[in-house]
């Protein structure tokens, strides 16, 4: 057995039964990404202060034993867009390169007061704008299943280091597919909470109206247990929602848009077929429902994200923090600054959300997007009347090679399956559906649960029935 | 709907980002087929489906303007990411004549 191998779990069981010490869980972890991260690339940094860390927890663990706080001797792999007071948080962009956190994330806060580990800062695009880590400014992240390909993206870093066992958990965010596209590509759980069930309070925002910061694990349980710690009501954000108990699914009736996942490879809908099966024989019904916006919502996303992208990444101007470039005015320092600080899909982005929002095209484009918001809410509102979740492919295609989507528009149509989720609040899962023999390789790919806003409990349960876990 | 070069050098400017003529032009060819995408939701009729907005259920969260913390309670701290600094002060270019 190795200790890397081990699931959140069974860490924390191993531990109070003493089976093994946090310093000889921290050692193989800081051993295993010594030797894997290289040549993947999950981690941009390594936290100092680890073996320090272990020792006090191995103390702890003699002096309070089972009552020592749940995560101590855990450690977690957090993307480089939450804040960790004291750290960089560069957002893998090299405007912020050397950006100092100067407080903790809400989400932070919550794993300290249970003692768990950060052990290290994860590469992703850069501000999260992407879908497969090759928009990083510090080089691309590669996947562990075969690393010619991608580990998906933006939260490939988590992924990447989930997957090649260098953190038994990692926290990634969305802002549509951020977390479920690279963890169907790694062959993890990915999941994606209520929007407004997670505080972001520390998250470096992209699309306001959208993101969420959720977990990477390797089992259902784990993905659970640390969305129970980081979940729950905060002042410091304006969209936190009132605190809620996450409820169960009212039936076992799963629905399937099947005009929407016609788009999915056909080994992908071969695969995902399969486990709508093994779900039928666990008591699941499986029916078809309509949703006849859905394959219109990643257009209303491409509106949306650049908009608040625009608006959002306005704040950084070179002057109060992050990348400044010295020019002959004013103006010319910001434009020299923010060419220089933002990379290319970021320029990108920003100016097509400034083209979208400017005088003349705001009803073509952004009130129209955010009417089919409203949509997509009334779509699913009508489905979830008669099922308790709606089944997809997580992704159309099993991970591609670094490169090979050198088009935009192509790594856009990447989250297709992901976008109703997240224009609509919605919570979200995926999990590995099993793999895909690809030039020699078994590469995995995902399965994708919906169900309505402040069911999260739900998901947790059908992928664990998925997967035969048990929750004990 | 297309993008001129011209149109993108605006937008860039709008979003003060420089860019050289390179650049521009790569992104008005990139927006044509982004934009081309994006104008497939114009075959949705959001009227029809009688569409609101999706969160609704969602009020901003505001604070009362009261309690403020000590003055210069964070300046260091913040003062030490500033790129240019004078005392407690950011430094910018001059901004009037």
């Amino acid at each position: 057995m190795e200790y890397t191998d081990l699931s959140v779990r069974e860490l924390q069981q191993g531990y109070r039964a003493k089976d093994f010490s946090v310093s000889e869980v921290v050692r193989a972890y800081l051993d295993k990404i010594e030797k894997e991260n290289p040549t993947l690339n999950a981690y941009l940094e390594v936290f100092d202060g680890a073996f320090e860390y272990a020792k006090e927890a191995d103390a702890l663990f003699l002096e309070k034993g089972d009552r020592a706080p749940s995560l101590t001797g855990i450690p977690v792999a957090v993307k480089d867009n939450i804040l960790i007071k004291g750290r960089i948080a560069s957002s893998a962009s090299k405007m912020l390169e050397n950006h100092v956190a100067p407080y903790d994330a809400t989400v932070i806060k919550k794993l300290r007061e249970e003692n768990a580990l950060c052990i290290g800062r994860t590469n992703m695009d850069e501000f999260a704008m992407g879908s497969s880590t090759e928009h990083s400014a510090f080089g691309p992240t590669r996947n562990p299943h075969d690393p010619e390909r991608v580990p998906g993206g933006s939260s490939g870093g988590s992924a990447s280091a989930v997957a090649g066992k260098m953190a038994p958990v990692a926290l990634g965010s969305e802002t549509c597919g951020s977390i479920r596209q690279p963890a169907s590509l790694c062959g993890l759980v990915g999941f994606k909470p209520t929007y407004g069930a997670v505080s972001r309070s520390g998250l470096i925002a992209m699309g306001s109206s959208l993101d969420q910061i959720g977990p990477l694990s390797r089992t259902v349980n784990d993905a659970e247990l640390v969305f129970n710690i980081i979940r729950g009501y905060d002042e410091l954000d304006a969209t936190s929602l009132p605190a809620y108990e996450p409820v169960s699914a009212k039936n076992k009736r799963i629905g399937v848009p099947r005009a929407f996942i016609k788009d999915a490879s056909p080994e992908v809908q071969q695969l995902f077929e399969g486990n709508l099966k093994k779900l039928e024989k666990e008591g699941y019904e499986i029916v078809d429902i309509e949703f006849p916006s859905a394959p219109y919502a990643l257009a209303a996303y491409y509106i949306v994200m650049p908009a608040e992208v625009s608006t959002n990444l306005a704040r950084l101007d070179g002057v109060r923090y992050g990348h400044h470039a010295p020019g002959e005015d004013l103006l010319d320092e910001y434009k020299k600054s923010r060419m220089e600080g933002f990379g290319k899909e970021t320029r990108r982005r920003i100016i097509l959300g400034t083209h979208i929002l400017s005088s003349g095209y705001y009803d073509a484009y952004y009130a129209r997007a955010t009417a089919l918001r409203g949509a997509l809410a009334k779509d699913l509102e009508k489905a979830f009347e008669s099922v308790s979740y709606i089944a997809t492919p997580t992704t159309p295609n099993v991970a591609f090679k670094l490169g090979e989507k050198a088009d935009p528009l192509s790594m856009y149509l990447e989250d297709v399956f992901a976008a109703p989720a997240n224009l609509t609040g919605i919570p979200a899962i995926s999990v590995s559906a099993g793999t895909i023999a690809t030039d020699g390789k078994d590469l995995p790919i995902g399965i994708q649960f919906m169900s309505p806003k402040r069911s999260d409990k739900s998901l947790f349960d059908v992928a664990r029935t998925l997967l035969g876990e048990t929750n004990t | 709907m297309s993008v001129s070069t011209e149109e993108v050098k605006k937008f860039a400017d709008l979003s003060r980002i420089e860019i050289n003529d390179a650049e521009a032009e790569e992104l008005s060819k990139e927006f044509d087929s982004i934009l081309g995408y994006i104008d497939t939701i114009q075959s949705f009729d959001v009227l029809e489906a009688g569409a609101e907005n999706v969160h609704l259920d969602i009020h901003n969260v505001m604070r009362d303007d009261k309690d403020p913390h000590e003055p210069n309670a964070f300046t260091a701290d913040l003062l030490s990411q500033a790129p240019q600094k004078e005392g407690r002060f950011w430094k910018v270019k001059k901004i009037l004549g």
